[in-house]
């Protein structure tokens, strides 16, 4: 269920973190599903436990996992994030922009840094645009 | 913490406790020889006197003789007469009994002491060994208070075993003195054994490496030894007299003049082997303790 | 929670000029697992050392789990760098005298881990590999169960499946007993899995302490067109500057504001590190690792 990409800019815990969030949107996960426990976390991907116990903490404070002593991690019953649900139109433009594309010859590592330049560009500076274009 | 120690020395104390059986055995089978011997000799004397022969130390005198070619042939029987006869015969068990027992527990108790401390920090286990729950002092203090114990108990063993073969080399006067075998009888050869351990020990702290602290165990311990023998004979209380009134069996220290010379009478002889053996306890107590310091403060 | 490890203007000097380590005041929170970061010389054996009980304080104190390490060391694991044992002795021996010095030794469980590795007792330890070695003095710590492990670059003969198996004991260890761990290890891409606690030194002394989620939160690495570092104020660790950009580590500081042209990230745990490690401030990363 989970990976873990040691050396990405992202702190381990909230890779965790946001698999799980995106697990959710996706429906991959149902609400009262029980996520594996913190040992089998730590058993299959040779993480630091109190990484998976702050994960599991940051869900629970983001009222997305019920923690039950002694029992388990649930997600929980309602939580605040639904089952995304991209609409079938929304869908097929994506699909049809990411072949158009690679029909102009991006490659997917290409591809990807595009749209993490565009999604930082709406937050932050505004050069974000600029540079984007400047990518070939 | 014992049951470590006995884990780490078994192979070394067993190679200990063989060799000094070994040498407890020899000293038993020359002890046996020696008193065949004796009686052997007994037995001519009875011959010489029952065929009227003039003793063997006889130089003048009238003797009735009553077969002359008995005489001669039984005459050069021990050639030299009882003293070199004997020490010819038993050269090899004289050596052993006065020097070789002791250069034996010299070798011994360097053998286990060098590598105690040295060992440990050339092989880098020390990093280990004084990092389990133990402090580095109870590590020190133990392994050398029982190996110590091991070793002055088969000392005294082999001690008590000397001790019977010199009896046998000595009785009868078939040895020039008693006073030979001072340093390596009964007691004396538990304290060198102590001794030697302790500066085995104390040179490879100082040293950290197992070699050079066995060769500078050896020399140093054989100045000790010599300087510790020295000091019981010299500086305890004798008595005096001339060259003449010395009894018999008497430790003569000092030549001086023929009319007052400074002895140690035959029956000092134990009382001197306990202040020997105190001497040596003393010393090495006083080695070991420099050979903690350094333990304790040399380098990691 | 008492500090697992607390250290207050501690030092050691070799000798009469040589310092292995200045000026550290750590306070280590129970229950980590600590990253010990720096080059060769940089002080982690000095003070690995000290906290094992094996060096004393030239000046300052040094504490373990409450009491000077002499005091504790029933409950400090302590592997060396290579892990060294007696060369001559038997597997078998050794986990016997780990028995007979330690009161609290799990002997069975010392003795399955050895027979789940497939170490036989008999051999000697002079005929195991360099990994084999360094399980079976990590079985001695484990069986110890201590409150405090120190691991000198404990990992550095095991081959990924024995780290992996190696990670997997010491956290079992830890989140059982909540015992702390502190490793040292130049393989940063696994300390960043296992650590969550981080100290570089460097020269001596401590660079960097803290929990690496709030350390990473608590600075930025800002990449721009050469000259921006001397307007705007910034509270600078290091930089490099390389084909015309200028990288920097900084301490984040939210009342400056970010110029056009730069790009600001969180840095990633190396970064961080390699940050703090190069000397006055200049970017020499290839010595960090040496």
């Amino acid at each position: 269920m989970f990976r873990v990409d040691a050396g990405s800019g992202v702190p381990i815990y909230r890779q965790l973190v946001e698999q799980v969030r995106r697990d959710l949107m996706l429906g991959r996960l149902q609400p009262g599903a029980q996520l594996p426990s913190v040992q089998e976390v730590v058993d299959s991907l040779a993480v630091n436990p109190n990484t998976v116990v702050k994960a599991f903490a940051e869900l629970e404070h983001q009222g997305l996992v019920v923690r039950r002593q002694g029992v388990g991690t649930f997600v929980a019953p309602s939580p605040p994030l639904t089952s995304m649900s991209a609409s079938p139109r929304l869908l097929g433009s994506l699909a049809r922009w990411t072949d158009r594309a690679r029909q102009e010859g991006l490659t997917e590592e290409q591809i990807r840094m595009l749209l993490e330049v565009v999604l930082d560009g709406s937050t932050g500076t505004d050069d974000a645009r600029r540079t984007a274009g400047g990518v070939a | 913490m014992i049951g470590a120690v006995w884990r780490q020395h078994r192979g070394q104390a067993l190679l200990a406790v063989i060799a000094v059986l070994a040498l407890c055995l020899l000293t038993f089978i020359y002890g046996l020889s020696a008193e065949h011997w004796m009686t052997g000799y007994s037995r001519w004397l009875g011959q010489l006197s029952a065929a009227g022969c003039p003793p063997p130390d006889a130089h003048s005198g009238v003797f009735h003789v009553r077969s002359a070619a008995t005489c001669s042939a039984l005459k050069d029987r021990y050639p030299g007469g009882l003293q070199p006869s004997f020490g010819d015969r038993f050269h090899a068990a004289i050596l052993l009994s006065q020097y070789g027992l002791t250069i034996a527990f010299a070798l011994i108790g360097s053998l286990i002491g060098a590598p105690l401390v040295a060992r440990e920090i050339e092989q880098r286990s020390h990093l280990a060994a004084w990092t389990q729950s133990v402090s580095r002092r109870r590590w020190y203090v133990t392994k050398t208070v029982a190996l110590a114990s091991g070793l002055m108990v088969l000392g005294l063993v082999a001690g008590l075993a000397n001790g019977w073969l010199q009896r046998r080399l000595v009785s009868g006067d078939i040895t020039s003195s008693r006073w030979s075998w001072f340093s390596s009888i009964d007691l004396a050869l538990a304290g060198e054994a102590l001794l030697a351990f302790a500066l085995g020990v104390a040179l490879g702290a100082f040293l950290r490496r197992t070699l050079p602290a066995l060769g500078a165990s050896l020399a140093v311990f054989t100045l000790l030894l010599l300087g510790a023998r020295w000091a019981v004979l010299a500086l305890t209380p004798t008595s005096s007299g001339s060259a003449s009134t010395a009894p018999p069996g008497s430790w003569i220290l000092d030549p001086g003049t023929a009319s007052a010379v400074a002895y140690h009478p035959a029956s000092q002889y134990a009382a001197l082997q306990t202040v020997l053996l105190l001497v040596l306890i003393v010393v090495a107590g006083a080695v070991l303790l420099s050979g903690w310091r350094a333990t304790r403060d040399g380098a990691v | 929670m008492r500090a697992a490890l607390r250290c207050r203007d501690l030092a050691h000097r070799y000798g009469r000029d040589v310092w292995g380590l200045r000026d550290c005041d750590l306070d280590v929170p129970a229950g980590r697992v600590v990253a010990l970061v720096g080059p060769n010389g940089s002080g982690k054996t000095t003070l690995m050392n000290m906290a094992a009980g094996l060096l004393p304080a030239t000046t300052g104190s040094i504490e373990v789990v409450g009491d000077t390490p002499q005091a504790r060391l029933d409950r400090i694991g302590f592997v060396a760098q290579d892990a060294p044992l007696w060369p001559r002795m038997r597997v078998g021996d050794v986990l016997e005298i780990g028995r007979c010095m330690n009161p609290r030794f799990d002997a069975q469980m010392a003795s399955d881990r050895i027979e789940r590795l497939g170490i036989r007792p008999r051999s000697r330890i002079d005929a195991l590999s360099g990994g084999e070695r360094a399980q079976v003095a990590l079985t001695l710590v484990l069986a110890k169960k201590p409150e405090l492990f120190l691991l000198d670059e404990p990992m550095a003969n095991l081959d990924p499946l024995a780290r992996r198996e190696f990670l997997g004991s010491m956290f079992e260890a830890c989140s059982g007993t909540g015992a702390t761990v502190l490793y040292s290890s130049h393989a940063v891409a696994e300390l960043e899995r296992a650590c969550d606690y981080l100290i570089v030194l460097r020269g001596g002394h401590v660079r960097l302490v803290g929990d690496i989620d709030d350390l990473r939160m608590q600075h930025r690495v800002i990449r721009g067109p050469v000259g921006w570092l001397d307007r705007g104020g910034w509270d600078v660790v290091s930089e490099q500057t390389m084909a015309g950009q200028t990288t920097a580590l900084v301490r984040r500081d939210d009342t400056l504001t970010l110029g056009p042209g730069l790009q600001d990230a969180s840095p990633t745990f190396d970064e961080l590190v390699i940050g703090y490690l190069v000397d006055g401030g200049t970017a020499r990363p290839q010595e960090v690792f040496a």
